[in-house]
């Protein structure tokens, strides 16, 4: 007979019908042998019926448009500096072949194209396996700020953490001092590792190490983490130390940057709650460091600061969604091919992303006609809708709206299906909205 | 498009990568609803949880690239969901108020009075035509501590293995089945009174 401990244990497999046939019959035994256990079970069993019933909100649609704005943008920057890439080496390749067919025939082409594949291989290809100066180099920039001198090689990750941990918490309290002592220790030291965090997942697996380096943006945009980092993977606590240095004694970092490592701290900062609590996991001395930290962590930030960081993150991110919707501000330098006109749909995408309905409204339909593919005309139909929602026009909406529940993507159809209710409740169709939503529940 | 939903999501990423746009609002679509309502209810407060969603997001779209097709997609979401919103928490703990912190000492994870009273009604309202039950199960949900609330959501609102939900929060598979166990045994604690409408037809 199965104890109740165990029997309990296995209740919600036992609801949820995931447990194997021989397992299932021996709860089923307990249930009908204890009344303690069919007490529990019946209590799961309602708190699951409850559960089911818990509201689910629809994500803003301004949201939504922001995203497919920005994902549609960074696409057609990717697949812009893909073409560059390739018309210009396909180019020359492509040009100096066809001459020197042109030129030769017969057995001397063979040889011909020979010979350009390996002048254009020493040329081309060379550079490729050979790591650029700036490629190796990159990477230490912080570790080789002259700041401070450096600490011994031998010395210990802890003592290297501590001396980090008070020169952060003296003067920068507006970093934040605990995310930074974990990305500076992190790297060295893996049981401390975020077990979650975006370095490690890289470590774990779920990112392609290879490409590490060309991560975009806005890692790149995060100059101080980025080095820092990059630093810690080289290995010795040394480097590691200096780094520290470097990011410590650089209070010239822009807010922006600052805010936005605060922002990438959220995926390490667990790291130092996984040590606090889980000191086994992470050897001999290291719940001294834990303490530390949290020491670190919880000495007060100045609330101004705090919210002038916060305020710095969101234009950061503001600042990422301008770049990404196209309309880059004057602050980067990289020259840029000459911009096509926007199509309707860009436009008429960017004015919603903005709130812009009158705008979305006017240009989206012209963007209906010109859609290229479906998903681009649904992506069209769906901001016009809401747009002319927005504005008041619920007869038109509910036509775009309608369509869409006949041949939209499935998954938008529940919220399409309450958008449209709202649009009939508007015009006084009751009957209708109470449908809609029943049919799409 | 139909067939466009049974594809993977790490096809789909794939897709995106490659420059078809469509794969990305086909991710978007899956998981917008539930992922923006994980972190709603975790932060409690709607412009917080859509600017959060909106960073998780466009990190998606900056690092897509560095995706590998045999991880999931899900488990990397969450993940980075789960972070900020432990990161938001740590911070709004920070910011608390000494008198407000008081007055939530009962409250095992912390959150305290102020956050509760104004942003768990702000979470509650954004879902119109909520029953009064519905709000009623949100709020608990709310209240339930943090390590349970977010088992919860994640076997609630996206319906995860509780080995995916283990990866995401970094604990051992038994102890999550323990606290989506607990949670549920609270939620019905809490919910008591609602036991006869829950049990009642449709």
């Amino acid at each position: 007979m199965m104890d109740c401990t165990r029997c309990q244990d296995l209740l919600l497999e036992y609801l949820d019908g995931t447990l194997d046939e021989v397992t299932a019959k021996e709860v089923q035994a307990e249930l009908q042998h204890c009344a303690e256990c069919r007490a529990v079970e019946a209590q799961l069993r309602n708190a699951l019926s409850l559960s089911a019933q818990l509201p689910v909100a629809p994500m803003p649609d301004s949201l939504h448009a922001k995203l497919i704005a920005a994902a549609d943008s960074h696409a057609a920057k990717a697949a812009a500096g893909d073409n560059a890439k390739t018309s210009s080496g396909g180019g020359f390749f492509g040009g100096l072949f066809e001459q020197l067919q042109a030129l030769l025939s017969g057995p001397q082409a063979a040889m011909a194209t020979l010979l350009v594949l390996i002048v254009a291989g020493t040329v081309f290809v060379a550079p490729v396996l050979l790591p650029s100066p700036e490629a190796v180099n990159s990477p230490k920039v912080a570790s080789e700020a002259p700041q401070g001198e450096p600490s011994p090689a031998a010395a210990a990750p802890i003592a290297a953490a501590t001396e980090a941990d008070r020169e952060d918490s003296v003067p920068t309290a507006d970093e934040d001092p605990e995310a930074e002592a974990v990305a500076e220790e992190a790297p060295a030291d893996k049981p401390l590792r975020a077990p979650n965090s975006v370095d490690d997942l890289l470590d774990r697996g779920l990112y392609e190490t290879q490409e590490k380096a060309s991560r975009p943006q806005l890692e790149r945009s995060t100059k101080g983490k980025a080095s820092v980092r990059g630093v810690g993977s080289l290995g010795p606590s040394s480097q590691r130390n200096r780094a520290k240095r470097a990011t410590a004694a650089t209070p010239k970092k822009s807010q922006a940057s600052r805010s936005s490592d605060d922002a990438l701290s959220g995926l390490d900062g667990r790291a130092d709650e996984g040590a606090a609590t889980a000191p086994e996991r992470s050897g001999g001395g290291r719940g001294a460091t834990a303490e530390l930290r949290e020491e670190s962590a919880y000495a007060p930030p100045p609330p101004a600061a705090k919210e002038a960081a916060q305020k710095a993150e969101r234009l950061k991110i503001d600042d990422l969604l301008q770049n990404a919707l196209g309309s880059a501000p004057a602050s980067t330098s990289a020259p840029k091919p000459a911009p096509a006109p926007a199509s309707a749909y860009v436009r008429g995408m960017q004015a919603y992303g903005r709130g812009d309905f009158r705008t979305a409204a006017a240009l989206l339909p012209q963007a209906l006609n010109e859609a290229q593919t479906k998903a681009e005309r649904d992506s069209a139909r769906r901001s016009l809708a809401i747009s002319l929602k927005r504005l008041g026009r619920c007869k038109d909406a509910l036509r775009h709206f309608e369509r869409l529940l006949e041949d939209g993507p499935l998954r938008w159809r529940a919220a399409i299906a309450q958008d449209a209710a709202a649009c009939y409740e508007t015009l006084g169709q009751k009957d209708a909205a109470a449908r809609l939503r029943e049919r799409y529940q | 498009m139909t067939a466009a939903e049974q594809v993977s999501d790490a096809e789909l990423l794939l897709r995106y990568r490659g420059g078809d746009t469509e794969a990305f609002a086909v991710l978007l679509g899956r998981y917008q609803t539930p992922l923006y309502n994980f972190v709603l209810r975790s932060v409690r407060n709607a412009g917080v949880a859509e600017d959060l969603v909106q960073d998780i997001f466009m990190r998606v779209i900056q690092h897509q690239g560095e995706f590998r097709r045999d991880a999931k997609l899900s488990t990397w979401l969450y993940t980075i969901a789960r972070n900020l919103c432990v990161d938001h928490a740590r911070k709004a703990r920070h910011r608390r108020h000494p008198s407000l912190d008081q007055a939530s000492g009962s409250d095992s994870d912390g959150s305290p009075l102020g956050e509760r009273l104004s942003d768990g009604a702000v979470s509650v309202e954004r879902v119109a035509g909520s029953t009064a039950l519905q709000t009623r199960i949100a709020l608990a949900v709310e209240e339930l501590p943090e390590d349970q609330r977010e088992v919860f959501l994640l076997r609630q609102l996206e319906g995860l293995p509780f080995a995916d939900i283990a990866e995401i929060v970094g604990a051992p598979e038994n102890t999550v089945k323990s606290r989506m166990r607990y949670a549920l045994l609270r939620l019905q604690e809490t919910l008591a009174d609602y036991q006869e409408l829950a049990e009642a037809p449709a």
